[in-house]
């Protein structure tokens, strides 16, 4: 009857649950690797400029398509492409936030109008791409290369490139919120954006390197995703609730918090893979998503404790 | 300003149906016939390949006006299904409704049962040149074979096929293969036919794997698939998953042959290459002949494309077999059109095989039984024929992504056919 | 006359679309629940009443395709206990949805309630002996036998919603939703339970979603998962955007002006270029639509009635 039950793949004994445990070793820092990057950046322009911004996969896709534009078209490596779709999407970032976001938060509009704004942004976004490029399918042009052992991974040279990147870009990230100037800006402007603004910081320039730094992550989160998978249109969109499920699992302003819980939602998302049922792949990320705001709405690195209690007493009121 | 709503509201409606006048208003007393394909959404590529057929079919019919049928040429109405059922509802009203047509080519097996009632209701005739789902076979209460008629033949047929090719045509003879399918009414139409094409040839199958479309990666999927070692898989999915299927299958280094359906295409070859090199696709395709080749060179203008485009040859069948029913009919009133399909496209009566050869017979009061480009169009009791198919491989070496490698003739691939609707005869009478 | 029947069809889409609108006013409009997953009660309310009134031939078509028959088919209710069944369904699965997601702060509801949405959408998929998967099921009778008929059965349906919307506006819990709305402080000091009152208003939303995906479905006679994306639900907040939020006429206005004339009469509009790109531009239009009215024109079309909340907390 249940076809979930059929695909559901069983591991005889020989095969054993160490090779199990080595797919999801290996799958699961793929996966991680895509989500991380664009987990943070989503993290870090939601952390400063307060509101949720939904246009913010189609961004991812948009970083996809103009490193597609160069590798492609322009016959450049996709490594300098990937920096050049960096800039680009930046550029967009910046755009959008000048020209759309900028006026309504200054005119002090709710964070919900922003995120219902941000809709219409995305839409105009992804039919844009997809009057440009079409509905078909596209992959970067780059050697095709077979995965090899390496004691307990199963990668291809330029899947360990990329989660090498995305490690590294990931600690430069953390350094610069601790260590540099920009980082303790942002951070005053998110604690407290009027003492900030009191304090002579200009926020506006706090928030067009927000866009630079979420857009530039944006960006190196789509090719990943082109160079695993595939570059469509819709892409972005498809990743954007997962995205969010890591940002709440880790807290939605924490930045550490986003990238560890990518991790756990690349995991729990190539667990359920091979040890449930590869449909309901997605899904996983979404239930870990509501489980955590079900017992903890701050996140795991949240300060409240956990409040088992709404499993029974919801009945009772909030106050 | 609710005023001003209420003029927007005027100035809009006026606009809209002002452009309805001047689109009906010309020309005189053509034919009116719909076509309803999916130019947008997950199916793009299948309307986009069948319009070139139909507007084939139209200009041949128009070219001579001695020999429009009923002395009226024929003026294609089309509408978009955008492959989902609710604009596809919208658009086959609109046709039967406003513009009045006669008939409607169309639509794929994604919306074709959401048009069946309005069909019913219309009483006109239905001829979809892509529906091949399996779910039509039998569709209900004698709807089937009286008013939806296919050019294309049902997925038994393509998969039987499919079958065919890997027990026949293969440089080794397999012992084990695997299904690997999308959970989308397609292909589990595809797979439903693999597997009991299967159990006819006595081909094992050793494992069956649906997935979800779309997906970033298949990798544990993939690496289920291949558990027990088959020879063969048989697939379908989309372009966009194809692409992430066989770049990672490649990459995982794993072995077998896959062979895929009608969803096995240039635009699936396109995005999937150089992994995909040597996958090999089975679906309706026209004979290499004279004909044939003169026909593919006449709707290459139209298309502007190299080769025949998917299902184009099944629209053309359908729009010239719409054509003959009318002069057959001696109107173009839609029951009379519906009463007439049969007798120009099967037996008994004079093979021919175009539409001038078709409606010269007619006149000097022959039966005519149509041979289409995409297959006889013979159509059994519940309004379905037998096509040819094709196979061809998917290589870098051709420009297109996929070269031609070999024909499935109807009288091949028959006895898996038959054994194909016995089991489910079979099955339907132990429930 | 037979240009009437093909406006009666898209009335009838127009009219199922503005009960959705209507519900949504419920959630957002009056209370604040920025619901991002209607297609989700859309398609619990279409698939409660499909499951329920499908006919056996369904069923046996299914099996004798070699597919395993599921729960569909099997009963052959009449459609006022799919109705039934729609509403009550999609108002209990908003009551379960609703205790992790009426606690949080409005942006993360949002973003949490496309996730549902998408959940349902991958259950309608893969749960084959319930949903009968992508394929979907077909053959789903129309109760009235007759499209114009059923068009005034949608009508009327529309209009109890409308006066129960309506009502609810001016109704003692009403009034408590737009003080949630207005300040949770002073409503909860008053001695409202917010979270109660949150939830009443969920419900009442839901289930009016559910009621409008059974018209759909009696009305398609076909459904498929595929109907119920994302797309779905933001059409739906971008016609209640434009028409008015917080005014049910507006919603009314909202749902002709989008869904009527936008997305069917444009199919007067000849192609250009690739197909893709007419509903392409389409949707950039209505993005921008979107934008702008926010910016410009917050209130919508026509706004909401200057009911101020004090003349109810005298």
């Amino acid at each position: 009857m249940n076809r979930g039950r059929k695909t559901r793949p069983r591991h005889s004994s020989q095969d054993g649950v160490y090779f199990a445990m080595e797919d999801l070793l290996s799958y699961g820092l793929l996966t991680f690797a895509t989500l991380a990057l664009p987990s943070l950046g989503l993290c870090l322009a939601i952390k400063v400029t307060k509101y949720f911004n939904l246009a913010y996969g189609d961004i991812v896709t948009a970083g996809a398509f103009l490193a597609l534009l160069m590798n492609l078209s322009f016959k450049i490596n996709i490594g300098i492409a990937l920096l050049i779709s960096i800039a680009l999407t930046a550029l967009l970032g910046v755009f959008l936030h000048k020209v759309v976001f900028k006026a309504l938060m200054e005119a002090k509009v709710g964070p919900l109008t922003l995120l219902v704004v941000s809709l219409g942004v995305g839409l105009v976004i992804r039919n844009v791409v997809l009057i440009g490029w079409g509905p078909q399918p596209y992959q970067f042009n780059t050697p095709l290369t077979r995965a090899k052992h390496l004691g307990p991974f199963f990668f291809t040279p330029n899947q360990i490139v990329m989660i090498l990147i995305c490690i590294l870009v990931a600690i430069g990230i953390f350094l610069m919120l601790r260590y540099t100037q920009l980082g303790r800006l942002m951070r005053a402007t998110s604690d407290n954006p009027s003492l900030s603004l009191i304090r002579g910081i200009s926020i506006e320039k706090v928030y067009t390197y927000t866009w630079i730094i979420a857009c530039g992550l944006a960006a190196i989160g789509g090719v990943f995703m082109g160079m695993l998978g595939t570059i469509k249109p819709g892409m972005g969109e498809e990743a954007l609730v997962t995205l969010f499920a890591c940002l709440i699992v880790g807290g939605i302003e924490n930045p550490y918090g986003a990238v560890v819980g990518a991790l756990i939602t690349a995991f729990a998302m190539e667990a359920t893979a091979i040890w449930i049922s590869p449909p309901y792949k997605v899904v996983s990320a979404y239930l870990l998503m509501f489980f955590i705001l079900l017992i903890k709405p701050s996140g795991i690195f949240g300060r409240e404790k956990i409040q088992w209690k709404y499993f029974l007493g919801f009945l009772r009121s909030r106050q | 300003m609710k005023k001003l709503s209420i003029i927007a509201i005027l100035v809009i409606f006026c606009a809209v149906f002002g452009f309805a006048k001047v689109n009906t208003a010309n020309a005189v007393q053509p034919i009116r016939l719909g076509l309803l394909l999916p130019y947008t959404g997950a199916w793009a590529w299948v309307g986009a390949g069948a319009d070139p057929g139909a507007e084939l079919a139209v200009q041949e019919i128009n070219a001579d006006p001695a020999l429009w049928p009923i002395h009226r040429p024929i003026k294609l109405y089309k509408e978009d299904t955008e492959t989902k059922s609710a604009p596809a509802i919208a658009g086959a009203r609109k046709l039967y409704d406003v513009d009045k047509v006669c008939g409607i080519v169309g639509p794929t097996s994604a919306t074709v049962r959401s048009i069946i009632p309005l069909t019913k209701e219309a009483g006109a005739l239905e001829i979809s040149p892509t529906a091949g789902t399996t779910k039509l076979d039998v569709i209900g209460g004698g709807i089937n074979g009286e008013y939806i008629f296919r050019t294309v033949s049902s997925d038994v047929v393509m998969t039987a096929g499919m079958v065919w090719w890997a027990m026949n045509k293969l440089p080794f003879k397999p012992t084990k293969a695997a299904t690997f399918t999308a959970d989308t009414e397609g292909s589990r139409s595809i797979k439903g036919g693999v597997v009991d094409a299967c159990k006819v040839v006595g081909l094992p199958l050793v494992t069956q794997i649906e997935f979800a479309l779309n997906q970033p990666s298949y990798r544990a999927e993939l690496k289920e698939l291949f558990k027990k070692g088959p020879q063969v898989i048989f697939w379908e999915a989309n372009p966009a998953t194809d692409a992430t299927i066989f770049k990672q299958w490649y990459q995982m280094g794993y072995d077998g042959q896959w062979i895929g359906s009608d969803f096995a295409n240039r635009t699936s070859a396109k995005g999937s290459l150089p992994a995909s090199e040597g996958v090999i696709g089975v679906n309706p395709g026209v004979l290499v002949n004279e004909r044939t080749n003169a026909w593919v060179e006449r709707l290459n203008k139209i298309s502007g494309k190299k080769g025949a485009t998917p299902f184009s040859a099944n629209a053309y069948d359908a729009v010239i077999l719409f054509a003959l029913s009318i002069e057959k009919a001696g109107s173009d009133s839609r029951t009379a059109i519906r009463d007439a399909l049969r007798s120009v496209a099967q037996p008994p009566g004079v093979k021919v095989y175009t539409y001038a050869e078709g409606i010269k017979a007619l006149r000097a009061g022959k039966d005519i039984n149509y041979e289409g480009i995409a297959g006889t169009q013979d159509f059994n009791k519940y309004g379905d024929p037998i096509t040819y198919l094709k196979a061809e491989v998917m290589t870098t070496k051709d420009p297109s992504g996929m070269k031609r490698i070999g024909t499935v003739l109807p009288e091949q691939i028959k006895d898996i056919i038959d054994g194909v609707l016995a089991i489910r005869a079979k099955r339907a009478k132990a429930q | 006359m037979e240009i009437l029947s093909w406006i009666l069809t898209i009335a009838t889409i127009v009219a199922i679309y503005s009960i959705m609108g209507l519900a949504l006013n419920v959630h957002f409009g009056y209370t604040n629940l920025p619901n991002f997953g209607i297609a989700g009660f859309f398609a619990v309310g279409a698939y409660a009443s499909a499951i329920l009134t499908a006919p056996h031939r369904f069923r046996e078509m299914e099996i004798f395709a070699g597919f395993p028959g599921g729960v569909a088919g099997r009963i052959e209710a009449p459609f006022i206990v799919g109705l039934l069944a729609a509403i009550v369904l999609a108002g209990v699965v908003g009551l379960i949805i609703g205790i992790p997601l009426l606690r949080l702060r409005e942006d993360y509801l949002a973003v949490a309630s496309i996730g549902i949405a998408q959940t349902i959408y991958y259950v309608a998929v893969n749960e084959l002996w319930l949903t009968t998967g992508s394929a979907g099921i077909r053959l789903i009778p129309m109760p009235t036998g007759n499209r114009y008929l059923y068009f005034l059965l949608v009508l009327l349906l529309l209009a109890i919603a409308y006066w129960v919307v309506n009502r609810f506006y001016s109704t003692p819990i009403g009034r408590v939703w737009r003080g949630v709305r207005e300040d949770e402080v002073i409503t909860a000091s008053l001695g409202k339970s917010i979270f109660r009152s949150r939830m009443s208003a969920w419900i009442a939303g839901c289930s009016i979603m559910g009621a409008a995906g059974c018209l759909w479905a009696h009305y398609s006679m076909a459904i498929q998962p595929g109907e119920f994306v994302p797309t779905t639900t933001f059409l739906v907040w971008i016609f209640v955007i434009v028409g008015g939020l917080r005014n049910n006429k507006g919603i009314l206005l909202g749902a002709i002006l989008i869904m009527g004339f936008f997305e069917q009469g444009t199919r007067f509009l000849p192609a250009i270029g690739a197909p893709y790109i007419m509903p392409a531009i389409r949707l950039i239009i209505i993005g921008v639509l979107l934008v702008v009215f926010v910016r410009f024109r917050p209130q919508g079309v026509l706004p909401e009635r200057h009911k101020k909340i004090e003349a109810h907390i005298r």
